[in-house]
């Protein structure tokens, strides 16, 4: 269904139409299989929006196979999601009741796998969409059906993947599923002894945490692009309790700003009858891959200096989520090889360090945009950002442009010979200049496109602000850069200077 | 040196109207370097326009150069004839430069390329020009011109040129420079240097200047002229975005900084070029040279080759003509058609039209060699020359004759013969014509396809940087074309902001871009046809067709050079005709059917049979040509059609013309006797006796012209264009509207008449029929009509086996001929081909109506039955027909098995054991038998027997799980669109029943549903039709099992249910009946989608979740 036939189909503005993003939905689910790694050690996606968990030995923990079902299935559902689950004594079985049995939740006996199966539709084992077309196209659409066909029969006919998905769901062959490994993004952190806001103390901690992660991200052969620092902060009311938090909860997980960041993991914690400060969060963005301790100190000062500490800072976490390649360098005794790369890493701290101080969107860097219009023909971009990959590089324009580009252009008085030559006399900033030589005129017109304009305008718009530019050059010698306006015919032109070669 | 056109013209001739803009110019100029929207998507002005601009502006001379195409100079040709100055014929070349260009197919605007503009100067450098192009355009790609240096020095002799420099100019480009002056001798070539406002004109031109003086090459001045006003400049900005696939915004310095490249006045030119007053004079000068050469100098000359030696093509057209009108009239060919012969052989042999028509003859003569059907429609069947030749098949004693319709001599353009083929043959004939003619003397006629509606708001919303789902919802929720382009209170519905900028730019653009060509197409089957190389007269180029050839220039274009121009068109109802006849002969050939008249051919059939007006008058005409669709149906039992001619007003009448003209109900009163039919004079009454006094057909619009209002026949003719292009020319039709009121007033008729008469020839001006055209279409109507009533199997048949076609599929085509009493049987593998045959008189579907099932495939099965008889297992049959396994599992799908004793479902389980041979390549070499296990096994199961051809059914019958009967219903319809099983409504119709809807069939009872009664229908939608006539009105055809029920849905209840309305398959509609005589409506108040209904029969058991 395109979307307009969507639209066509529902009253107005009751569609709202978002990219889909595969990429998020799996980066979801990998996440929700992180966290379901509490209720037991292995644990495997079941794209698009399942998982699979092999809990054997688990259930005793949750008090008993019904329990555990439950308690999974609660927990989800706290976070917000509808849910469906099933325990069978297979893969298979568990899979096709959560997603095509009659209830939410079920346990399935051991052993009464097939009764089970056999009225579930034929999508529940896990086909490819050609078998299964290809079993609706007999007429065959509950598991039932096929048990009651000759094997022989079934595997010349539909391929040896349904006995196979068949009897990995009965149980007749084992299944094995590939679960979730965990990796682990550099992070280091340290308990304090006791709560302090002596930020000398605590300066001190990041700075031996800064050595340490340096250190990992050596072992790695990669450089931060980002650092996290986390301060944990002594509960306000200060109960001696320290905050619980569900294991496998590191913060820098990429899940942990999905699932915990809003208002459920405050639920959770309320529930456990415990008040907690936020923890101080501060980020660090850096140009270029670097694990030079010096660098990423001089970074992170500021940021713990400017820390609100409140009632003392009892734990400290530093964490590296997103890195970059960095391979090991030969220390040098001269500085003299390999100039380029020094340079550009100094360049790299210098940008890093300027951004911190002065915010990034202050750092900027120029780059040309294609456009007649001589004010617009270029840009400024935050430095620290990659240059934006285009198909072709702008095209500038191959005229002469002045050195000097006034960032307004200023109002002057000029006396021409002719209605569209060059002027022979100005007057700018209160000094006057007669004109000994000129190029021009170059024409410019307005890019009717832009701005507000009813069609009257749309039609006249080319005279209203067309621009004749000429280079001229006074009896002292400066060549500066005058332009006229064209205005309706009769409308007297104004001049104006934009600016001077140097 | 011979005198200049102008120097005979001089302004003197420019229409006064004109006379006010040519200011007394002190100097004079002519722009050389003129690109007209011709140049596709980079010029922004019509040819016309950039013509007008230059006799407006003062200019010597209007030159059109557009890049590497001649497709806009008639154009421009015409609009300098009528605005009274010389045209310059002119090509602005763009050369590929050195061997990489020539090796790598780089394209056309490679960096250096270079750009040279040149002028034919008499008839023979024209040929040269034109040969030039069609070689650059035969060796590339469509749409693309490869042309090197090379090729134009050869082909240079008479050309003027113009080089444009390029940016910088180096030894390279001097070189260049002086090679060229050798070629172009006696001062032909000049150096083109333009004022156009760039950082530094002076020294660009100082340095020209000098490089002219160095090489010998004179400076001219130009002004690369891209639009004809500067308000032009918008528009051609979002041409180049359109070109380059960008929006405004990234266009950058694609775009031109100004509005510069427009036309400009001499005077500023002149001052412009202050320093070099000799460029400007040179441009004059070169203008002077080049328009030596007049495009009416191209002659035209037909092909001779259709004459036999030693005689003229008249004597033969006289000899073929008599012989003709002897086979068409056994019993002596009538006085008044024999004088009319006698006329229209004067008229041809003034004209010298003979060969037209002996071209003509000779296509037929082939047609008919071939058995192919054909007719020739449109304005020759007013000829009666046309029917003896066999081109034509109304007898033109049956209607009024006006030959000045189709040739004038006045008119100067030649004769336009379009004949229909039967659809699925007609490229047989063209490429007899291609085969008889060769390349370079035929070709295909361009169809310049331009900007409409859609298309236009679609591509400059994209290139004012709309998002695209925006622009979709505009381009297709507007009616762009017939309504006002952006009313406010639609655009607010849609949700965006009328008086937002961006809006008002679309819609100003949009309308400015209408009418502009994107891109050359071919035309459906107009075929130019000449004695000498084609491709002297104008450049041919690839179409995207395959093996076919076209002209640069379009049918309109064609037509003011005075080329023959057959249309070879394709009519699939012809198709249907010859298939019905060769079923029927097939039955008379094996006596099963005797009633089958002994020669069957168009004009054959039995005329006048009262059961055939019996069937028409009752509107049982599904099928039927032309008189199928739902207007023509309710029409016809108000009408009742009883003779010939009556079909004829029926096929003109019930056109958006006529109804618009508001001609329809004075004409009905008038034929039911409820309106006086009375004439303001005997000259009247003699042009509009027959239609009972209501103008219905253009002869009538100018022959009342001529009696009533003194116009000659040729300026009736004229009136009859200007009618045709009034949208584009509203100051024509006033013009000749206010001659024909006064004409009329003059000669004693009242005003009223005269108004009103004027207000219906405008009205159907634009859609109506000729009656010429309408008569042949009646003819088909009538034979279709008869096959239908006395044949209806094998019409039924001849109509699924010439799908695509007509208003219904096979579905409606198939329950219509079993209510007429046709048994009709399923596909089967044993009985059917590709097509459908009867059996007796039964209907046998054919294989060609399963979905997915390729035509070799289905021939295959169809052979191997006829070689090995009766198949009853499917391993033989795949083997005995060699065809993939994929293709039996599409005919299983299809229930195409029964006579092998499998339904559906075993079939396709049966069809999902066996497996495709491997094919010979990727089959083990070495000695036989050394073969894969899978083929072995397959062998041996066939070789034991089960199943060899014609043995009993060999299956047992597996125990699959049970398909309830909706199902296979709805599985027919998947895979066949047609069921014979039964209704998909006949399964729900308990629940409806209990809804309280009506079975179809029963609303023709007048008792118990009379006029007003509330009534509900249900079923499914077979077509939704929004005629542009109705205004906003919706008609929707709804089928159940019983019959049809026609439903009117007005905007207001449309909006309201638009869901159903719009998108529902199967619907349940709800209003009350509207009678009218036989006709039964349903006037809906309210409609409803089924879907769910429908959807809980095909999945009943899916009761989890």
């Amino acid at each position: 269904m395109s979307v307009a036939h969507a639209r066509a189909l529902l009253a107005k503005g009751a569609v709202r139409v978002e990219p889909y993003a595969p990429h998020r939905e799996a980066a979801a689910l990998c996440a929700m299989a992180g966290w379901a790694r509490r209720f037991s050690p292995i644990v495997a996606t079941d794209p698009p929006d399942g998982l699979l968990l092999d809990i054997t030995g688990c259930q005793r923990l949750f008090g008993g196979e019904r329990r555990l079902v439950d308690t999974v299935a609660e927990a989800v559902e706290r976070l917000g999601f509808r849910t469906r689950a099933a325990l069978a004594s297979t893969f298979g079985c568990a899979r096709a009741v959560a997603r095509f049995g009659r209830h939410e939740r079920s346990v399935v006996p051991a052993g009464a796998e097939s009764e089970v199966l056999a009225g579930l539709p034929v999508e529940a084992l896990r086909l490819d969409e050609g078998t299964a077309g290809a079993l609706f196209e007999v007429g065959i659409e509950r598991i039932g059906h096929v048990f009651g066909l000759p094997r022989a029969e079934l595997a010349e006919r539909f391929g040896a993947d349904l006995l196979r998905r068949l009897d990995q769901a009965t149980g007749e062959v084992a299944e094995a599923i590939d679960p979730l490994h965990v990796v682990d993004l550099p992070s280091v952190a340290r308990t304090l002894a006791g709560p302090t806001t002596r930020l000398e103390t605590i300066m001190l901690v990041v700075r031996e945490l800064v050595s340490e992660l340096a250190q990992q991200l050596q072992q790695r052969e990669s450089g931060a692009r980002r650092i996290d620092l986390e301060l944990e902060l002594v509960p306000s009311r200060c109960s001696g309790w320290r905050p619980l938090r569900p294991a496998g909860f590191t913060p820098a997980r990429p899940y942990q700003s999905e699932c915990a960041a809003g208002g459920r993991y405050g639920a959770l914690e309320t529930e456990l009858g415990r008040v907690s400060s936020a923890p101080v969060r501060r980020t660090v963005l850096l140009s270029r891959p670097s694990r030079d301790c010096k660098h990423l100190w001089s970074l992170l000062r500021p940021k713990v200096e400017s820390a609100h500490l409140g009632f003392g800072v009892e734990r400290v976490v530093l964490a590296a989520p997103r890195i970059g390649r960095l391979r090991h360098e030969q220390v040098e005794q001269w500085l003299t090889g390999s100039g380029d790369c020094r340079l550009d890493r100094d360049f790299g701290e210098l940008l890093d360090t300027l951004s911190g101080r002065l915010g990034s969107d202050r750092v900027t860097r120029v780059e040309p945009a294609e456009t007649h219009i001589p004010e617009r023909a270029f840009l400024h971009r935050p430095a620290g950002e990659t240059a934006r990959r285009q198909v072709s590089p702008a095209r500038v324009t191959g005229a002469d442009r002045p050195s000097l580009l006034l960032a307004r252009p200023e109002p002057i008085e000029a006396m021409a010979l002719t209605p569209d030559g060059p002027p022979s006399w100005l007057r700018w900033r209160g000094c006057e200049h007669t004109i000994v030589a000129s190029f021009g005129p170059e024409r410019v017109g307005c890019e009717w496109w832009k701005g507000r304009s009813d069609e009257a305008t749309l039609r006249r718009s080319d005279e209203g602000r067309t621009r004749d530019y000429f280079k001229v050059q006074d009896e002292r010698g400066r060549w500066l850069w005058v332009y006229r306006t064209r205005g309706s015919p009769g409308a007297t032109s104004r001049w104006f200077v934009h600016g001077e070669w140097g | 040196m011979r005198p200049h056109p102008w120097v005979e013209r001089g302004h003197e001739v420019l229409p006064s109207s004109l006379r006010r803009f040519v200011a007394p110019s002190l100097s004079s100029y002519t722009d050389l370097q003129v690109r007209s929207n011709f140049t596709f998507l980079t010029g922004a002005s019509h040819p016309e326009e950039l013509v007008c601009q230059a006799a407006a502006l003062g200019h010597r001379a209007a030159a059109i150069t557009d890049t590497n195409s001649l497709a806009g100079i008639v154009r421009g040709h015409l609009a300098a004839k009528e605005a009274g100055i010389p045209f310059v014929v002119g090509c602005q070349l763009a050369l590929r430069c050195g061997a990489e260009a020539e090796s790598r197919g780089s394209p056309v605007t490679h960096p250096s390329c270079l750009s040279v503009l040149v002028y034919p100067t008499d008839l023979a450098s024209y040929g040269r020009l034109c040969r030039l192009l069609t070689l650059g355009k035969r060796r590339a790609p469509k749409g693309e011109c490869h042309l090197v240096l090379h090729d134009l020095i050869e082909h240079s002799d008479g050309l003027l040129g113009i080089v444009v420099g390029p940016a910088v100019l180096d030894q390279a480009f001097i070189d260049l420079l002086l090679g060229l002056r050798r070629v172009f001798d006696d001062d032909r070539l000049s150096l083109a240097s333009s004022c156009l406002y760039g950082p530094d004109d002076a020294g660009r031109l100082e340095q020209l200047a000098s490089l002219g003086a160095h090489v010998g090459i004179p400076l001219v001045a130009t002004n690369d002229v891209h639009y004809h006003v500067p308000q032009r400049r918008p528009l051609q900005d979002v041409l180049t975005c359109i070109r380059l696939g960008c929006t405004l915004e990234e266009a950058g310095m694609h775009l031109y900084p100004h509005a510069e490249r427009a036309s400009k006045p001499p005077e500023e030119m002149a001052r412009l070029f202050w320093a070099y007053p000799r460029a400007i004079a040179r441009s004059v000068e070169i203008a002077e040279r080049a328009s030596a050469f007049s495009l009416d100098e191209v002659r035209y000359q037909y092909p001779d080759e259709v004459c036999p030696p030693g005689r003229t093509p008249m004597q033969h057209l006289v000899d073929l003509t008599w012989r003709g009108a002897k086979e068409r009239y056994p019993n002596g060919v009538p006085p008044k058609v024999r004088a009319q012969i006698e006329h229209e052989f004067r008229l041809i042999d003034e004209l010298s039209y003979a060969p037209y028509f002996l071209t003509v003859h000779d296509l037929v003569t082939f047609a008919r060699s071939r058995e192919i059907l054909c007719q020739g429609r449109g304005a020759a069947a007013n000829s009666a020359v046309c029917y003896c030749l066999g081109v034509t098949a109304v007898d033109p004693d049956r209607i009024d004759l006006l030959f000045e319709r189709f040739i004038s001599r006045e008119r100067n353009e030649p004769p336009d013969i379009d004949i229909d083929f039967e659809h699925e043959r007609r490229e047989e004939v063209i490429q007899y014509i291609y085969g008889k003619y060769g390349r370079d003397r035929a070709a295909l006629v361009a169809e310049v396809i331009t900007y409409r509606g859609r298309s236009a708001v679609r591509e400059v919303g994209k290139a004012l940087g709309l998002s695209l789902d925006c622009v979709d919802r505009l381009a297709k929720d507007i009616d762009w074309w017939r309504n006002g382009v952006g009313d406010p209170a639609r655009l607010r519905a849609m949700g965006l902001d009328p008086d937002d900028p961006t809006i008002g730019r679309l819609i100003a653009l949009s309308n400015e871009i209408l009418g502009f060509p994107r891109h050359l197409s071919q035309h459906v089957g107009g075929f130019v046809i000449a004695r000498t190389p084609l491709c002297e007269l104008v450049p041919i180029e690839n179409a995207a067709m395959p093996d076919r050839t076209m002209i640069e220039w379009d049918k309109d274009d064609v037509d003011a050079m005075a080329m023959l121009k057959v249309d070879v068109l394709g009519l699939g109802m012809l198709t249907c005709v010859r298939k019905a006849f060769d079923l029927m002969k097939g039955q008379r050939d094996k006596s099963l059917s005797p009633s089958v008249p002994q020669s069957l051919s168009l004009h054959t059939i039995p005329p006048e049979d009262p059961a055939v007006y019996d069937m028409i008058c009752a509107a049982d005409t599904i099928g039927v040509f032309q008189i199928e669709s739902r207007a023509q149906m309710t029409m016809l039992p108000r009408l009742r059609p009883r003779c010939f001619y009556d079909l004829v007003i029926e096929v003109a009448i019930v056109r958006p013309g006529p109804i618009q003209g508001n001609m329809v109900h004075p004409y009905l009163r008038r034929r039911n006797g409820e309106e006086p039919v009375s004439y303001p004079s005997e000259d009247v009454k003699r042009v509009l006796g027959k239609t009972l006094g209501v103008p219905l057909f253009q002869e009538q619009a100018m022959a009342l012209a001529i009696v009533a209002a003194g116009f000659t026949p040729d300026e009736a003719d004229q009136l009859r264009r200007a009618m045709a292009a009034w949208k584009r020319k509203g100051n024509q039709i006033d013009r000749f509207g206010r001659r024909l009121v006064s004409g009329m007033v003059d000669r004693g008729y009242p005003r009223e008449f005269a108004e009103r008469c004027f207000k219906q020839i405008q009205g159907f001006s634009e859609y109506g029929f000729p009656e010429s055209h309408a008569a042949s279409f009646a003819l088909l109507v009538y034979v279709s009509a008869w096959l239908k009533r006395h044949h209806p199997a094998a019409f039924a048949a001849a109509l699924i086996n010439s799908q695509p076609m007509g208003f219904y599929a096979p579905a409606q085509i198939v329950r219509d001929a079993q209510e007429h009493g046709v048994e009709v049987r399923p596909v089967d593998v044993n009985f059917s081909g590709w097509e459908c045959s009867l059996e007796r008189e039964c209907l046998r579907l054919g294989l060609r109506i399963v979905k997915g099932l390729r035509k070799e495939d289905a021939e295959a099965v169809a052979g191997a039955v006829a070689r090995c008889g009766r198949f009853s297992s499917l391993e033989a049959l795949r083997r005995a027909s060699g065809v993939r396994v994929s293709c039996l599992r599409r005919l299983a799908s299809a229930d195409a098995f029964g006579s092998m004793g499998l339904d559906r479902q075993q079939a396709l389980w049966h069809v999902r054991a066996l497996r495709d041979e491997q094919l010979p390549i990727f089959a083990p070499r070495g000695p036989e038998g050394r073969q894969d296990k899978a083929g072995l096994a397959a062998r041996k199961a066939a070789e034991e027997g089960q199943g060899a051809p014609g043995g009993a059914p060999a299956y047992r019958p597996v125990d699959l799980p049970a398909v309830s009967e909706p199902q296979k219903v709805i599985h027919d319809y998947s895979s066949l669109s047609l069921s014979l099983k039964a209704h998909p409504i006949s399964f729900i119709r308990p629940r409806l029943d209990g809804r309280g809807v009506t079975p179809a069939a029963e609303l023709k009872d007048a008792g118990r549903w009379p006029h007003g009664a509330r009534v509900a229908v249900a079923g499914i939608v077979l077509v939704r039709q929004r005629p542009a006539t109705a205004s906003g009105i919706i008609f929707i055809t709804l089928e159940d099992e019983t019959g049809i029920a026609n439903l009117i849905v007005r905007p207001r209840v449309y909006e309201r249910c638009r869901r159903a309305a719009r998108h529902g398959v199967v619907v349940l509609a709800c209003g009350w009946v509207e009678r009218q005589g036989e006709v039964v409506h349903v006037m809906v108040r309210h409609i409803e989608d089924l879907e769910r209904e429908m959807a809980a029969l095909t999945v009943p058991s899916r009761d989890f979740h």
